[in-house]
Parts: structure tokens; C-alpha cells; sequence
């Protein structure tokens, strides 16, 4: 016992174990599926990991462009990035820490910016509607980060990268396993001088230096096969200078973002099922300009999950969100709002090649009565054998968006009675899988209601109306190959997607928004990669592409930003020796030096290159 | 025959005088004669630019700054002020002045230094440009120092700065003083006087609320209109006798005015604007007018109002929700509805050559 305590306490153990999950729940994985299965007939997809490897020091939204396609409106290299799903904005799709949304409460979206790779066990990708699942603004998709236990393996990973305009980082990561304890810590830097030459003017971009770190804990209990207790703590500290638009002399706005992210669940195991209850804590404070917000959530939630008869999964669920916004603009600097959900879900696969999903929530919010939230999804293999399947998948939703706090509570402006968006979703698709390929398609259509929007009122004063409506249509495919020649392995993916959002009523004073493309909302979006592994060698080439973005709402070509294609490039290669693995890398950012914008103004930076080295020691037995 | 005869003497005397028009006043460049629109652009996204409008072909010809220079003036074009060939740009957000010819609209040179922080409006006195700067803000985005920084025209280089009260915009230089309203969205209420021949704050008038836009009359004596406090209705008219600096005259609007103050070709009569709604009155006044002049009801945010000093005609700017390309309504000196065109994002200052 005191030696358990003592390694609680002082190990900074940890790292990148994935396997033991499985291993763990393995006898009794019956009760608990993997959440795509409570979003069947969606697409969810995992993000790559062996990519994410080695793009450690980047952000979320850096690997994930490439990898879905989605776009991200970034105010600069390393500045606030905002993502936009299915062609809706920043603000409609949620993003969910260990089931917990981490979209700033204040503002409602995620700055995916300050999501380091480096902080993830796991990520996928829900692309779609999904409030019943995954709560109040899930429109255009979720991104579901989970964090791992530590590995049975004891392991010690380092990883450094240097780049261009003094781009530095390195992170630490220690894990372990002993008796019933598992302990995991990882710890990042990441800093830039970010001085990069801006291309359209030849000067070199002023006032965008960053650093960013944190500290991951994962701690994990197991009282027995069947019980356990696990805490995941994350602290993410950022430290930014604004980049301002081009050509601006005398800037001097910064910003500084602390997170502090705690998520406690105990799980228990018994032939009536999985009982789960949970805990979470979310501290985020954005000190901007020496002056300083914040706001606070204490999360708690239990679920009850098991088989009923012939393989009918249900899961039904409580959660309560706390919530207390600390932000000098509000009225008395303060608001208080709670939150409740119930959920329920429903999953049943009726033969071998039909299944059915259905997902209910009923969420109360202090202040309006919200919608009543159902899911319903459908799957249906058309052709399915041990060679490849055909699959028709399909489903519709309502789903909802809470007003931000600064939508409530800004003083002089904010409307307590504002309502929530709300969205009616549909999709239909196909997905056929065989040995070396995976391709999907899917047509969606979305309206989305009471859509809230910042307008000019009495005196000019802007407040939030629930004025638009808004509706997103659009197809998207995927497809995915993973061949072997030789010894040559070739991995190539595909995306696509064409979007039509368009504001479909308006307020008298906005009539010429109507029928015009949301802004930031490219019609045609794209993004690829081709992976070559060759013996202990690797070597990626990844593309995005994004068509016209219009920056204004009456679509103005002159302030349009042009189509453009981006090309990257990395090679790599590593040695094993016993039980140590070394990898080193290059990279090529922007290969032919393109003038792009990803917001209107913000200059991006031309051609860059990384190198990166990472070492990891792996110990089967415990430590 | 006598007919043809006339007529024929008729086209030579007009060729005649065309051709020596021409030939005695060069054209300097596409944008010699007409209408200037600063466009401030979307607040942060650098596209502030200038229309160009032509009124006797009603045509406009949009972002001119970037269709010879390449790319778009900067962030936040406050103001553009003309001095001869030369035209001042004055950039609020890149805290920089582009200057260009303003015939041609190519960039001459450019202005940058860590004192010009916020700058607003521009006056070229005697070769130096004199320019409100608003000055950096405190940690809850307070002004803390407000002045003027005076620049050589030649050499592009820092010659002085002159302090004034917080929030300096409007300037005006009626030939002996450089008068500069100071507003810090109406919590501050005073004139500064500034002597150009010794660089030196002079005097600091007591006015009300939120003194902007001034204008000369017929009888050279200096207007300013006060836009009030936050919604307190409480904006004012000032005739300021411009040797004696004694306020001669106080006209209450009770309303909160934009911060536009125009007069007539004539300088007799006074135009501002309350909202959508456009007042006129003369320079005799002693109260404002009750009812106004032109309602345009169509124009969702009127956030600029100009008169053409030739024709008299009034221009209206509408910036819309203030992140779409706005519009401009061309109104004639009789309040009547001549024609509109299409100008960038947020139309904020008229300027006629």
C-alpha cells in the first residue's frame, strides 16, 4: 500500500498503451458498445493514429484537415481555428473530452487550435447530426476525444521537433501499470517565434509568437475485474501573441488561455449490466489583453447500460451540468445556469444484416423549455460475406443548440429569452468495405431554425435574435485503400464533400443574405493523402483543397477568398533495438510555397519544414 | 443653309472648347473628377478600400486601391483626406498611412510609427499632415492619451505630436487654426485649437457630449455637431466663432446624431443625420428642425453622410449589418431620390473632387 501511494504521487509515469482497454473489458464487451454503434447509420470515423504520430506538435484541426473534409476558419498560423462541419459554423459542432463537451462555454465554439495532438489518446469523428448523443450543439458533427488507460506495458516515450520560424516542442510521456494501479503522464511544450515571411508583402509577420503546454494525468483503479475507478486531468496552459491582419504596424493584443479539464469515472461490471457514474470539472479562463474570464462546469452523470433478450442494447442516462460564467461583461460578472439531460438509446441488430438505433434526449435548461431530441438510424447490408460488404445506411434527427452564455448574459445585450437553434437532419448512404478498400458516400440535408445571429438593434447596439434560417445540403464521399505490392504498402485516402449552405430567411434588414453561402463555407472542399511504407521507411504526401470562400454575406466576389490546393510533404524511418524504437522525421509544410488565407487578412505561412525525433523504451514486465 | 452654317459654327465652338479644355487640363489619371467612398472594410479582415463613383455616368468602380496596388489598403480605412495630387489613407486598424496619387491611385510612400496608434482623420497644413490619433487603450479599454502627430509630407517622417483631449477625431483648418473635436464615443466634450505656425494646443473649448463633424459656414464661422452621450438623447449643434473661440450659438437636437455634419454648396444650410433620417437646417437657426428632410427609410445603418460642393447633391452611406459590401443613396438638393450604387463594407466618409 505505501508503495502504491508513493508511485500515485510521484511517478510521472506513463504513455501510449491502447491495448489494455480491450483486454480489460473483454468478458464482459457485451454490455458495452463502442459508440458508433449508437450512431448507426452515420459515418464515424476514428482519426489515423499512425498520421497523428507523427504530426504531434500540430493541432487537432491541423490533422484533421486532411484527413475529413471539413474546414477550419484559422485567424493566422498558430491563432484562433474554428471548424465548420457539413456547412454549418464553428459553433455547431461540439467537441466531446471523455463524453464531456470542451467547446467554450462563452462562445460556444472550440478553438481547435489550442487541441494539441500531443494530448490525444484517441479521436474520432462523427460527422453529422447527433444532439440526442452527444447534447446541445451537435449540428455539423461531433469530435470525440477519449483518453486511454495506461498500457499493461510500462513505457517511456520522449519526442522533440524543431522547425521553422523557431518552432520548438517536446514531449514526455511515462506509463505503467502496478497490481490494481495504472498511471499515466505526459507532459508537452510547444513554442514559435512564428515570424514566418509573409508572402504577399515580403515582410516578415509581426506579433504572432506562441507557447503552448500542459500536463495529462490518467490515473486507474481496479478494485476487481469488474470495478474500476479511473480520473483523467488534463491542464493546457497557452500563451499568444494576436496575429494581426496584414500590413497592421503597432500590434499588441495577446491572449492567454488556461484549461483545466478533470473527468472521474467509476464503472462496475454485473450480470444486470454496466453501471457508469461520473464526475467532471472544467475550469477555462481567457485572459485577454491583462483581463480576464472564465467559466466553470461541475458535471455529474450516471448510466445504466446492458442486453435485454435478443441483443437489444439499452443505455439510458442522467446528467446535470453546473455551470458558472465569471466574465466582468456580464451583468453583476456573473451567470449561473443548470443544465439536465436524460437520455436514452436503443440499439438491436435484427438478423444478419439489418440494424436499428434509436437515441432519445430530453434536455431541461434553466430559462426555456428545450426540444425533445430524437435520433433514429438504420443499417442494412445489402451484400455482406466474408470477402466485402455493401452497406445502406441512413437517419434522421432534431437536435439543439443552447444559446453561449454571452448570447444570456452579456450586459446590455445578451437575451435570457433567446431560444435555441434547433435543426432538423437527414441522411442516406452507402459504405462498401472489402480487404484493401473502404468507401463511403453520404447526401445529407439540414435546416436548422431560430439560427442566432449578432445584429444591429436600437442605437446601434448589437444584440443576439433568433432571426435565420439556414439550410445545409450537400454529398460527401470517402474512400480509403490500403494495398500491398511487393513489400511495398500504399495508403491512399480521398475526400470530398460539396456543400450548399444557404440562408434560406432573413430579417427585413438582411433580405440579401437569402440564397447567398454562409460565409467561410466552401462549396467544394477536398482533402487526400497517400502513405508509401516501405520496410522501416515511410513517406506521406497530403493534400487539402478548399474552393471559394465567401468572407461577406452578401457573397461579394472582391472580398471572396480564391480556391486553393495545399501540398505537404514527410519522410521518416525508424530502428528498433530490444526494446528501444527511435523515429526520425522531415517534413515539407506548404511544399510550393502558396499564398493562401484561411480567414480574410490573416496570412498563413509559405513553404516550412519540421524535423522530428522520437524515442520510446517499452518494458513488457511491470517496473 | 444659314441653319447649317449655324450649327456648323455651333460643333466648332464646342469642339474648339472641348479640345482646349483638354489640352489645357490634362487628364491626370482615371480618378481625376467624382466621388471617393473610404470603406472601412470588415473590422479585422484588412479589406478596407475606396469606391470610386463617377455621377455623370452613375457608375462605380469598387476597391480602386487594390485594382492598381494589388492588394486592398488595410485594416479599417477611417478616412481619406486629399492635399493637391496627393491622397491620405488613413488606416485605424494597421495604424499605418498609405498615401497615394490620387489621380491614379498608385502608392507614393507610407507612413508607419509606434505613436500612430488608432488613427483617424488627417489635415495637410503648410507641408505637414496633422493626424488625430486616438492612442493606446488601458487594460479595460479605456483611452488613456489622445494627439495629434504631425508628419512632414515630403520625407513621410514624425515631426511632433501635440496632445488634445482623449478620443481626437474630426479635424478642421479654417486657414489660421486647426480645430480638433474630441469624442471617445461621448465621454469626452471638448475642442482643442491648435496653431499650425507654433505646433501648440492653444485653447480647449467646453462644448457637450461627444463633439464630431464640423464644417465652415458662409460666414466662416465654425459648426460642430456634439453627438451626445450613450443614448441620451442629448446631441447638439455649436456655432464657435473661430478668432474669439466664444460659442455663439447652441442649438439642442435632443436626439443622438451620427457624426456627419455637412453644409450646402452656398454654406447657408447645415445637413446631419438622426438614424435613417436626414436634418437640414439654416445656418440662422436658432432650434432644430422637427421634422426632417429626407426619411430614408430603406437605408438599414446610415453611417455616412457627404454633399457634393458643386451640385449640392447628398450622399447617404449605409454599412448595412457592417460586414456585407454597403450602398450609397445619391439624393438631390431638393430631397429628391436621384440614384444609389454599390460601394465596399462599411462606406464611412464621402470625399468630391
Amino acid at each position: 500500500m505505501k508503495t502504491i501511494l508513493l508511485l500515485a504521487g510521484l511517478c510521472p509515469v506513463i504513455c501510449l498503451g491502447q491495448t489494455s482497454e480491450a483486454r480489460l473489458l473483454k468478458p464482459v464487451t457485451v454490455y458495452a458498445l463502442p459508440e458508433e454503434k449508437y450512431l448507426t447509420g452515420s459515418a464515424v470515423a476514428a482519426l489515423d493514429s499512425s498520421l497523428k504520430a507523427q504530426e504531434r506538435s500540430r493541432n487537432l484541426g491541423e490533422i484533421l484537415v486532411y484527413q475529413f473534409p471539413v474546414y477550419f476558419r484559422t485567424y493566422g498560423n498558430g491563432m484562433l481555428s474554428g471548424i465548420s462541419m457539413r456547412g454549418t459554423s464553428p459553433q455547431h459542432t461540439a467537441v466531446l473530452w471523455n463524453g464531456m463537451n470542451i467547446n467554450s462555454f462563452s462562445l460556444g465554439q472550440a478553438d481547435f487550435s489550442i487541441l494539441p495532438a500531443a494530448a490525444f489518446d484517441e479521436v474520432k469523428v462523427h460527422e453529422g447530426a447527433g444532439s440526442a448523443r452527444h447534447g446541445s450543439g451537435a449540428f455539423g458533427g461531433s469530435i470525440l476525444i477519449n483518453s486511454f488507460s495506461p498500457s499493461e506495458k510500462n513505457q517511456i516515450t520522449f519526442t522533440q521537433e524543431a522547425g521553422s520560424f523557431g518552432r520548438n516542442f517536446l514531449a514526455l510521456g511515462a506509463g505503467g501499470t502496478l497490481q490494481r494501479w495504472g498511471l499515466k503522464t505526459n507532459v508537452y511544450n510547444l513554442s514559435s517565434k512564428n515570424n514566418f515571411p509573409v508572402l504577399a508583402t515580403g515582410e516578415r509577420q509581426p506579433h504572432a509568437a506562441f507557447r503552448q503546454s500542459g500536463i495529462l494525468q490518467d490515473i486507474e483503479y481496479k478494485w476487481s475485474e469488474s470495478k474500476i475507478i479511473r480520473v483523467h486531468y488534463w491542464y493546457h496552459n497557452a500563451d499568444r501573441q494576436i496575429q494581426p491582419p496584414m500590413g497592421q504596424q503597432n500590434a499588441s493584443d495577446n491572449q492567454q488561455d488556461q484549461n483545466h479539464r478533470l473527468s472521474i469515472q467509476y464503472r462496475s461490471f454485473s450480470r444486470y449490466g454496466l453501471l457508469s457514474v461520473k464526475g467532471g470539472y472544467i475550469n477555462d479562463v481567457i485572459i485577454y489583453n491583462g483581463s480576464p474570464g472564465g467559466v466553470i462546469r461541475w458535471i455529474s452523470g450516471v448510466q445504466h447500460e446492458r442486453v435485454w433478450g435478443k441483443a437489444l442494447h439499452v443505455q439510458i442516462g442522467a446528467e446535470w451540468n453546473h455551470i458558472i460564467g465569471n466574465i466582468p461583461n456580464y451583468l453583476n460578472g456573473q451567470a449561473q445556469e443548470d443544465r439536465y439531460d436524460f437520455i436514452s438509446s436503443f440499439q438491436k441488430k435484427i438478423g444478419e444484416r439489418l440494424s436499428v438505433n434509436i437515441n432519445l434526449r430530453q434536455p431541461v435548461v434553466s430559462g426555456f423549455n428545450a426540444p425533445f431530441l430524437p435520433y433514429a438510424g438504420i443499417e442494412y447490408a445489402l451484400l455482406k460475406n466474408t470477402r466485402h460488404e455493401l452497406s445502406l445506411r441512413g437517419n434522421v434527427s432534431k437536435n439543439y443548440r443552447v444559446p453561449t452564455l454571452n448570447d444570456r448574459y452579456w450586459q446590455n445585450a445578451g437575451n435570457k429569452n433567446l431560444l435555441p437553434e434547433t435543426s432538423h437532419a437527414g441522411e442516406l448512404g452507402i459504405m462498401y468495405r472489402d480487404k484493401s478498400v473502404e468507401a463511403t458516400t453520404a447526401f445529407f440535408s439540414q435546416r436548422v431554425d431560430n439560427w442566432i445571429q449578432w445584429v444591429p438593434a436600437l442605437n446601434g447596439i448589437y444584440r443576439p435574435q433568433n432571426i435565420e434560417q439556414v439550410l445545409a445540403e450537400g454529398m460527401e464521399m470517402k474512400i480509403h485503400f490500403r494495398k500491398k505490392i511487393n513489400k511495398v504498402t500504399l495508403v491512399p485516402q480521398i475526400t470530398y464533400q460539396y456543400t450548399r449552405s444557404v440562408t434560406t430567411q432573413a430579417p427585413a434588414t438582411q433580405l440579401y443574405t437569402i440564397g447567398k453561402q454562409l460565409i467561410y463555407t466552401p462549396t467544394h472542399t477536398a482533402s487526400g493523402y497517400v502513405q508509401v511504407l516501405w520496410k522501416k521507411f515511410s513517406a506521406d504526401v497530403s493534400v487539402q483543397y478548399n474552393g471559394q470562400r465567401f468572407t461577406d454575406a452578401g457573397n461579394a466576389e472582391a472580398y471572396a477568398l480564391p480556391a486553393f490546393v495545399l501540398f505537404n510533404f514527410s519522410g521518416g524511418k525508424f530502428w528498433i533495438l530490444n526494446n528501444h524504437r527511435f523515429d526520425l522525421r522531415f517534413s515539407v509544410k506548404n511544399l510550393f510555397d502558396l499564398d493562401y488565407q484561411l480567414y480574410a487578412g490573416r496570412a498563413m505561412p509559405g513553404r516550412n519544414y519540421n524535423f522530428q525525433f522520437t524515442y520510446q523504451l517499452t518494458k513488457p514486465n511491470s517496473l | 443653309m444659314k441653319i447649317n452654317l449655324k450649327c456648323g459654327v455651333f460643333v466648332w465652338i464646342i469642339v474648339t472648347l472641348v479640345s482646349c479644355n483638354k489640352s489645357s487640363d490634362p487628364v491626370k489619371g482615371k480618378y481625376q473628377t467624382g466621388v471617393l467612398v473610404a470603406n472601412q472594410g470588415k473590422f479585422g479582415s484588412a479589406n478596407g478600400d475606396v469606391t470610386y463613383y463617377n455621377p455623370a455616368t452613375s457608375l462605380a468602380e469598387q476597391n480602386i486601391y487594390k485594382n492598381v496596388n494589388g492588394s486592398f489598403s488595410g485594416d479599417v480605412l477611417q478616412s481619406v483626406t486629399l492635399d493637391g495630387d496627393a491622397g491620405y489613407l488613413v488606416l485605424n486598424g494597421s495604424n499605418k498611412i498609405e498615401v497615394v496619387n490620387s489621380n491614379t491611385f498608385s502608392l507614393t510612400g507610407t507612413f508607419t510609427d509606434p505613436k500612430l496608434d488608432k488613427p483617424q482623420y488627417l489635415s495637410v497644413i503648410n507641408g505637414k499632415a496633422y493626424v488625430s490619433v486616438w492612442g493606446p487603450y488601458d487594460n479595460q479599454y479605456n483611452l488613456v492619451k489622445s494627439y495629434l502627430v504631425v508628419l512632414n509630407t515630403k520625407t513621410l517622417q514624425l515631426v511632433d505630436t501635440i496632445t488634445t483631449d482623449l478620443g481626437v477625431g474630426n479635424l478642421l483648418y479654417n486657414g489660421k487654426y486647426l480645430f480638433a473635436s474630441n469624442n471617445n464615443f461621448g465621454s469626452s466634450n471638448t475642442l482643442s485649437v491648435i496653431d499650425p505656425s507654433i505646433d501648440k494646443r492653444i485653447n480647449q473649448l467646453r462644448l457637450s457630449a461627444g463633439p464630431a463633424g464640423m464644417v465652415l459656414d458662409a460666414n466662416s464661422k465654425l459648426w460642430v455637431i456634439a453627438t451626445g452621450t450613450y443614448g441620451g438623447n442629448n446631441g447638439a449643434l455649436y456655432r464657435v466663432n473661430p478668432s474669439t473661440f466664444a460659442i455663439e450659438q447652441t442649438i439642442s437636437l435632443s436626439a443622438n446624431p451620427g457624426t456627419s455634419l455637412c453644409a450646402s454648396p452656398d454654406k447657408k444650410t447645415l445637413y446631419y443625420s438622426v438614424n435613417s433620417s436626414i436634418y437640414k437646417l439654416s445656418i440662422e437657426a436658432t432650434t432644430a428642425p422637427s421634422s426632417p428632410f429626407i426619411n430614408a427609410s430603406n437605408v438599414v445603418t446610415l453611417y455616412a453622410l457627404g454633399v457634393n460642393p458643386t451640385t449640392g447633391d447628398l450622399y447617404v452611406g449605409d454599412a448595412l449589418n457592417y460586414a456585407s459590401a454597403g450602398m450609397a443613396y445619391v439624393y438631390g438638393a431638393d430631397g429628391s431620390k436621384k440614384s444609389s450604387f454599390a460601394t465596399g463594407i462599411v462606406p464611412t466618409q464621402f470625399v468630391f473632387k
